[in-house]
């Protein structure tokens, strides 16, 4: 007995666990970290000489280019013309830096971010493969705008080469286009910048203004489409407008454990096509088994999908029609659907949740605009 | 194919989100189920329930970390098609194994008060989770979430298998005081 009891008790254990956060589930992907660093234990003075090499390498080779163009000058311009180059040489370096900016500065934006700064590092190569794109897509502005300088100037070492050869002229416009694509880059920069306005998951993120629900319901006009009800059990989960959207919009959503409710109210010029109601097999979820792409034929797709209900003909039975109820193991047996009903001022809901036909029924039915009507 | 554009056919409501979910975590899901239900056709069935589940969860949802959102819905239907199977019987695989281990933890009874409620449990035990060690909770983890053997985790880890089961052996002992200090009852 005891035994039996415990192992419902473990059983209740092992559940609570799918609850565990997601930081703590990703956290446990990783492998070995030890590995890595057993690598660099074994070797640390090979290491330390390879570090070594490659710094005394860097500097050097600076310094040789720094000293060969300092000799190229002072043979073919004098002592002004050498001034200059230096300074070409400073502002190809401070290019340089500014490209190494270029690159840098979106992360930094995305860390400012906060949120986003989070999210950018959860997308782990999702990100990544976002900000190679970043970078690719500001060396092709750089291109566009500031013509072969650019390239040029992307690349740095072949500028600073051609620069010892070239006359004062070329030399000048070549620093105009270095200059251009100075600019250019900032504008890249600030492009990718931009692109630190990422949700978790990388996209752009929805530009939304969001609203508690007493404020949603006092937009004018689409606040009146807002229900007075909801299923029972259902709280108020969020509400906003998509700013992106160029219609009139605002949407609010209700849970229910796993159940929801998204309840999206539009006004726009265009008016959607709605289904004929006689004809039950344009949306009448009822007469079609699962997988539709078998089953429904292919002219009621459309309105299968998302069927949009005149007012005038919008009742129970439309409703009933819809929301359907699927077993599906280890999901609740609510009745859930979709569709669109279209109101004479040319307001469009869009429903989309789960709730019995009775309860979506009263949620219609409790607009504040369905009393005024 | 990135999780966000596969999160965007789903939002689309476009079929080819299943297919791509399939392609890119068919494998995750189907170790989760396997792990858990050692039965192949258990498995099948539970990984495309899961594509079905997540169709019908995604829009509204946009989760976050995709693999572990469709690991979680995975990991459940697993549980619960175990316990279909397994309501009076003892099953192969690591699944009762493990139950076994954590029947350990299970404070003994000895109060009238109402066994706790799922979210309480569940809140109580990612509570746990952050008073482990960062090796001792992913060792946990991999365990008890994903159900996955000794040697597996001594593998991936870089461990030997007795610290393995030491780490364990220590996270359940520590399991069960923290169930009993807070005097939940199972």
């Amino acid at each position: 007995m005891k035994d039996k009891r415990n192992l419902e008790g473990a059983m209740r254990i092992l559940e609570a666990l799918s609850g565990a956060e997601e930081e703590l589930l990703e956290r446990s992907e990783g492998t070995a970290p030890g590995k890595k660093s057993k690598i660099r234990m074994f070797y640390p003075r090979a290491w330390a000489a390879v570090l070594v090499l490659a710094v005394a390498g860097a500097m050097s080779w600076g310094g040789y280019r720094l000293t060969l163009k300092v000799n190229d000058n002072a043979g073919s311009s004098g002592g002004n013309g050498m001034a200059a180059d230096v300074e070409e040489y400073a502002a190809a370096h401070s290019g340089e830096e500014g490209a190494e900016t270029g690159e840098e500065t979106p992360v930094g934006a995305v860390q400012e971010g906060g949120e986003a700064a989070d999210g950018a590092a959860d997308a782990g190569p999702m990100q990544s493969d976002r900000n190679g794109q970043g970078t690719a897509d500001t060396a092709v502005n750089s291109d566009d705008t500031a013509g072969g300088g650019g390239d040029a100037f992307a690349s740095g070492k072949g500028t600073e080469a051609e620069g010892a050869q070239e006359s004062p002229n070329e030399s000048n416009s070549k620093l105009q286009a270095k200059e251009e694509s100075g600019k250019s880059e900032a504008e890249g920069a600030q492009q990718e910048a931009a692109e630190g306005n990422l949700d978790s998951d990388g996209c752009p993120r929805v530009n939304m203004e969001e609203y508690t629900l007493e404020e949603a319901e006092s937009q004018e006009i689409l606040g009146d489409y807002i229900p007075g009800e909801v299923p029972q059990g259902y709280v108020f989960e969020k509400a906003g407008r998509n700013l992106d959207r160029e219609e009139e919009n605002l949407t609010v959503t209700w849970s229910r454990g796993m159940d929801y409710i998204m309840w999206t109210v539009l006004q726009s010029g265009e008016v959607p096509e709605t289904v004929d109601v006689e004809k039950t097999e344009s949306y009448d979820e009822r007469l079609y088994e699962i997988p539709h792409a078998e089953t429904v034929p292919e002219e009621y797709r459309q309105s299968m999908d998302n069927p949009v209900f005149a007012w005038e003909e919008f009742s129970l039975d439309t409703v009933r029609s819809r929301m359907v109820q699927r077993e599906d193991s280890g999901d609740t047996d609510t009745p859930r659907g979709n569709f669109c009903v279209l109101y004479p001022d040319g307001v469009l809901i869009q429903f989309n949740g789960r709730g019995t036909p009775e309860e979506i029924w009263e949620m219609f039915a409790s607009m504040k605009s369905a009393s005024d009507s | 194919m990135l999780d966000a554009q596969i999160l965007d056919l789903y939002w689309a409501r476009d079929e080819r989100a299943v297919s791509e979910t399939q392609r890119s975590y068919g494998s995750y899901c189907y170790s989760i189920a396997w792990h858990i239900l050692y039965d192949r056709e258990d498995s099948d069935e539970c990984v495309n329930d899961t594509w079905f589940r997540a169709w019908n969860a995604i829009p509204p949802k946009r989760p976050n970390r995709l693999a572990l959102f469709l690991g979680t819905i995975t990991r459940n239907l697993s549980l619960d098609r175990w316990k279909e199977r397994h309501t009076m019987k003892r099953g192969n695989g690591e699944m009762m194994l493990a139950l076994d281990e954590l029947a350990e933890c299970v404070p003994d009874l000895h109060s009238t008060e109402d066994a706790a409620e799922a979210a309480e449990l569940e809140r109580m035990m990612n509570d746990f989770l952050h008073t482990l060690s960062e090796r001792d909770c992913n060792v946990f983890l991999r365990r008890y979430w994903y159900v996955e053997e000794y040697g597996e985790i001594a593998k991936r880890y870089d461990m030997k298998l007795n610290t393995v089961k030491t780490s364990l052996f220590r996270t359940r002992a520590k399991l069960r005081e923290y169930l009993e200090r807070e005097g939940v009852i199972l």
